[in-house]
């Protein structure tokens, strides 16, 4: 059921995923480069010279760039419980509890937060290797960058799981 | 009237248990609706809803009807007075409680309220989904549809369905449960006028079949007739209350 909930917008569920993408991405080049490179690496990208340095600013704008990813999904969720809310009163009305809603909210939030995460790790690691790494070298910095990645969303995903707990479903259920 | 449907093989619906007493006593429900203001929608309304019994809840729009099923339904409760269904008074559950209640009592809405992007099988299976039960879901939801009259439609979308088959998922989908009462909200509101009788039938042939206790809103004065009680608000006051 939260798949198919998550493949009913599937452009804003894409949207949710790359904006993942993006911070965990970067966070896994981040890693990788400071484990394998002692945080600086002089190597060619698509035939150009580049120089990579890690510093402690880098680290705090990917940080947040990964904490908006997290966010876009949480708000993800968030429209989409808006737009579902006479189906979850409606499953709320025929027993469930507000602890299977908020499971289903949290797996749709962990398949988000997976797929962006490990799509995220996957292009740092590519990127990464172009700079003369291989792959196995890098797949702690990697994991690590999936695992910040997914509990992150998990984390945002809070606040979307508590708003379908706190469902008017007499409200919502007599508007309808 | 339609005759009532047989059991379904493999379930336990052939053990209903019968249906539920349902007691209001002096039930009020009142809404803020913003600037202070407050909406009496129900208004110290008492009543006897019998085990077994077609109880019709009439009256204009927005005259209590579907709060009072809702009341009756634990998706909202009373500010005052109580409802007790079975002798458990609903005040006193906590909300697991309640919604294992939920789970005992079968809903039917006006418009359906089917899942879009569930298959009609999936819709039937929808209540008991996050739930062990002792009983093969799949095959109690194919038993519910085939009488119901859609065991052909079961991998079909809801929207490929007319309102009518929709209506009648809909009533699969209460039973899935074994309800001993089914509360249902204007249920031909959406429907023509054949059509909405054939879900009436379907409605009563419960009762007559299982005994469930049955209270539905409408103001179709031919659904009323068929009931055993009819209880009449107005601006949630129960004006009327008689047995047609």
């Amino acid at each position: 059921m939260a798949l198919t909930n998550l493949l009913r917008v599937p452009g804003r569920t894409l949207g949710g995923v790359v904006a993942l993408a993006v911070g965990v991405a970067a966070l896994t080049l981040l890693l990788g480069v400071t484990q394998l490179f002692q945080g600086a690496v002089v190597g060619s990208l698509l035939g150009n010279v580049i120089a990579v340095q890690v510093r402690g600013v880098d680290y705090a704008a990917v940080v947040i760039t990964t904490l908006l990813g997290a966010a876009a999904v949480a708000d993800v969720l968030y429209l989409g419980i808006r737009e579902r809310a006479t189906e979850l009163a409606t499953l709320t009305a025929t027993g469930w509890r507000p602890s299977s809603l908020t499971r289903l909210i949290l797996t749709e939030a962990l398949c988000v937060g997976l797929l962006g995460s490990a799509l995220g790790a996957g292009i740092g690691l590519g990127v990464v290797t172009t700079l003369g790494a291989t792959p196995n070298q890098l797949v702690v910095p990697a994991m690590l960058a999936l695992a910040a990645g997914v509990v992150a969303t998990m984390v945002a995903s809070l606040l979307p799981s508590r708003a379908v707990r706190r469902l008017p479903a007499a409200i919502v259920l007599a508007e309808e | 009237m339609a005759q009532p449907p047989p059991a379904p093989t493999g379930s336990n619906l052939e053990s209903l248990p019968g249906g539920a007493d349902v007691e209001l006593a002096h039930v009020s429900r009142i809404y803020q609706v913003g600037d202070g203001t407050t909406l009496t929608a129900v208004d110290d309304i008492s009543g006897i809803f019998a085990a077994g019994s077609v109880n019709a809840i009439t009256g204009a729009s927005g005259s209590g009807k579907s709060t009072l099923l809702h009341l009756i339904g634990a998706i909202d409760r009373p500010d005052s007075g109580t409802v007790v269904v079975d002798g458990t008074d609903l005040a006193g559950l906590g909300r697991r409680a309640l919604a294992d209640y939920r789970r005992s009592i079968g809903f039917v809405f006006q418009r359906f309220n089917l899942l879009p992007t569930l298959t009609v099988l999936a819709n039937v299976i929808a209540p008991v989904i996050p739930y062990r039960t002792g009983y093969d879901k799949k095959r109690r939801a194919l038993d519910l549809l085939e009488q119901v009259g859609l065991g052909q439609r079961a991998r079909d979308l809801p929207s490929h369905l007319s309102g009518g088959q929709q209506q009648r998922v809909a009533i699969a989908r209460a039973l899935v449960n074994e309800p001993r009462l089914i509360l249902a909200d204007e249920p031909t509101g959406n429907l023509d006028t054949a059509t909405g009788r054939e879900i009436v039938d379907l409605l009563l042939s419960l009762r007559d079949g299982f005994g469930v206790t049955i209270v539905l809103a409408t103001h179709d004065l031919l659904i009323t007739e068929r009931c055993d009680r009819s209880m009449r608000l107005q601006d949630g006051h129960c004006v009327d209350d008689a047995t047609p």
